[in-house]
């Protein structure tokens, strides 16, 4: 029963963060040009790329964490 | 300059999975040594037809979100110096922005050739210097059996701790003593021309901060990862400023090294820290072994030796990027080995403590 409930927790943390991350990327992917015209005005425009950095280092950090820890790679205590 | 005269190159699947793939390598080698990974990101770009400067930029755009990632993760198993970071970052900015300096002003007098030959003599020389050292110390506490021991503090770290300077002192969690932040400066300051100028600032930003301020190698290793979000996030700026960041390239190396640094840092917890020292040392002699392969192509490019032909110098040019790679992958390799049989080791020791509890 512990072990169903962990594994969901697990599942659920995984979910939580990779969907915003896979969402980020698409949307990357979806308006490349449009994010290329921005990076290159350059100026405070560059703030548009960092902060997209800012986001995806969130989730897919979070991600990317979860990932390792479902597969059972955990940090020893 | 700007960004209105270069091209974004139109990205292929080749592409994309190889930028991943050295993503996730450089990751897992940052993760567990603080940096690292760099160096073969911007020639690798490059060789796709990305222009130099916008390769360089992209390069910088991820390397501080990865870098925030690894000191957040590493934090969290107490090995960060955070107040050291932030303060050794500070200089370091200064550092990179000097650095960037006299890269321009070399690229203005002799070119790409002499820009070129500057870096490969920069790697040349500090990797020789530093790498050996490293190597020599990994390999010296290996044969002496003392692996497990607590690291030995060296002389000079010792005295400097010992050393007051009214109205600088800070505590450095890191080291466990008092240190001036005067003494810092031209840490930081090495550490930041060394990363504008081969990209891997922590190169000497480690070494300097265990054998010169007395911190353990994996908490140095740690702290370096803070050093490198700082630096980032400024060169970000900087390069971004001027219009220079493809994000598409940095977010693509971003999703393939975040896998890594989790990785790495993850096995941080199982190794002895002697190991950072190995994975360092690896990486500098190998990629000091590559980038003594190209120094005659420049010196050739720049009519300071007898012209080497075209063929040959491009056979050069490809060992020596190959041997880069080659040094990252074999970095990669370490760690997951260590990673590995150190999880399958504290498997053992948690069965047998199982048993002996059952028995009990």
């Amino acid at each position: 029963m512990a072990n169903t409930k962990t594994d969901a927790s697990r599942w659920s943390k995984l979910a939580l963060y990779g969907i915003p991350a896979v969402a980020l990327y698409a949307g990357l992917y979806r308006f490349e040009t449009l994010m290329i015209d921005i990076s290159r005005q350059g100026h405070w425009h560059a703030f548009v790329p960092i902060a997209f950095a800012f986001a995806v280092s969130y989730f897919h950090g979070g991600f990317t964490a979860s990932f390792w820890d479902a597969l059972g790679i955990k940090a020893k205590n | 300059m700007d960004a209105s005269g270069l091209n974004f190159i139109d990205l292929t699947i080749v592409n994309i999975v190889f930028l991943l793939f050295v993503g996730f390598v450089g990751g897992l080698v940052s993760g567990f040594i603080g940096s690292g990974g760099a160096f073969v990101l911007t020639p690798a770009m490059m060789s796709m037809g990305v222009p130099g400067i916008v390769a360089v930029a992209s390069n910088i755009c991820h390397k501080f979100p990865k870098a925030l990632v690894g000191a957040i993760k590493r934090a969290k198993y107490g090995q960060v110096d955070l107040k050291l970071g932030l303060i050794l970052g500070g200089s370091a900015e200064a550092g990179m922005l000097y650095g960037a300096d006299i890269q321009q002003s070399i690229k203005e007098r002799l070119g790409d050739a002499g820009s070129n030959l500057y870096v490969s003599a920069a790697f040349v020389v500090v990797l020789g210097i530093v790498g050996t050292w490293v190597l020599l110390d990994a390999w010296k506490l290996y044969r002496s059996g003392t692996t497990q021991d607590e690291e030995q503090v060296t002389r000079l770290a010792k005295w400097l701790q010992k050393q007051h300077i009214p109205g600088t002192m800070f505590y450095c969690k890191g080291a466990k003593a008092r240190i001036s932040w005067l003494i810092t400066i031209p840490i930081g300051f090495a550490t930041g021309m060394l990363a504008a100028t081969i990209a891997v600032g922590g190169f000497v930003g480690v070494p300097a901060m265990h054998y010169i301020l007395g911190v353990p190698s994996l908490m140095a290793s740690a702290t370096e990862l803070v050093i490198a979000f700082v630096m980032g996030l400024g060169g970000t700026i900087k390069y971004g400023w001027s219009g220079f960041v493809d994000i598409r390239l940095a977010m693509i190396i971003l999703a393939g090294s975040l896998f890594g640094i989790q990785l790495g840092a993850i096995g941080t917890t199982y190794v002895k820290p002697f190991m950072v020292k190995v994975v360092m040392g690896v990486i500098m002699g190998l990629v000091l072994f590559s980038r003594g392969f190209v120094i005659p192509v420049y010196l050739s490019e720049l009519g300071w030796i007898a012209p080497i032909a075209a063929e040959t110098a491009q056979l050069f040019k490809n060992i020596s990027f190959g041997i880069m790679l080659f040094a990252l992958v074999s970095g990669a390799y370490i760690v997951l080995h260590a990673l590995f049989s150190g999880m399958r080791e504290h498997q053992k020791q948690q069965g047998v403590l199982e048993e002996s509890a059952v028995a009990d």
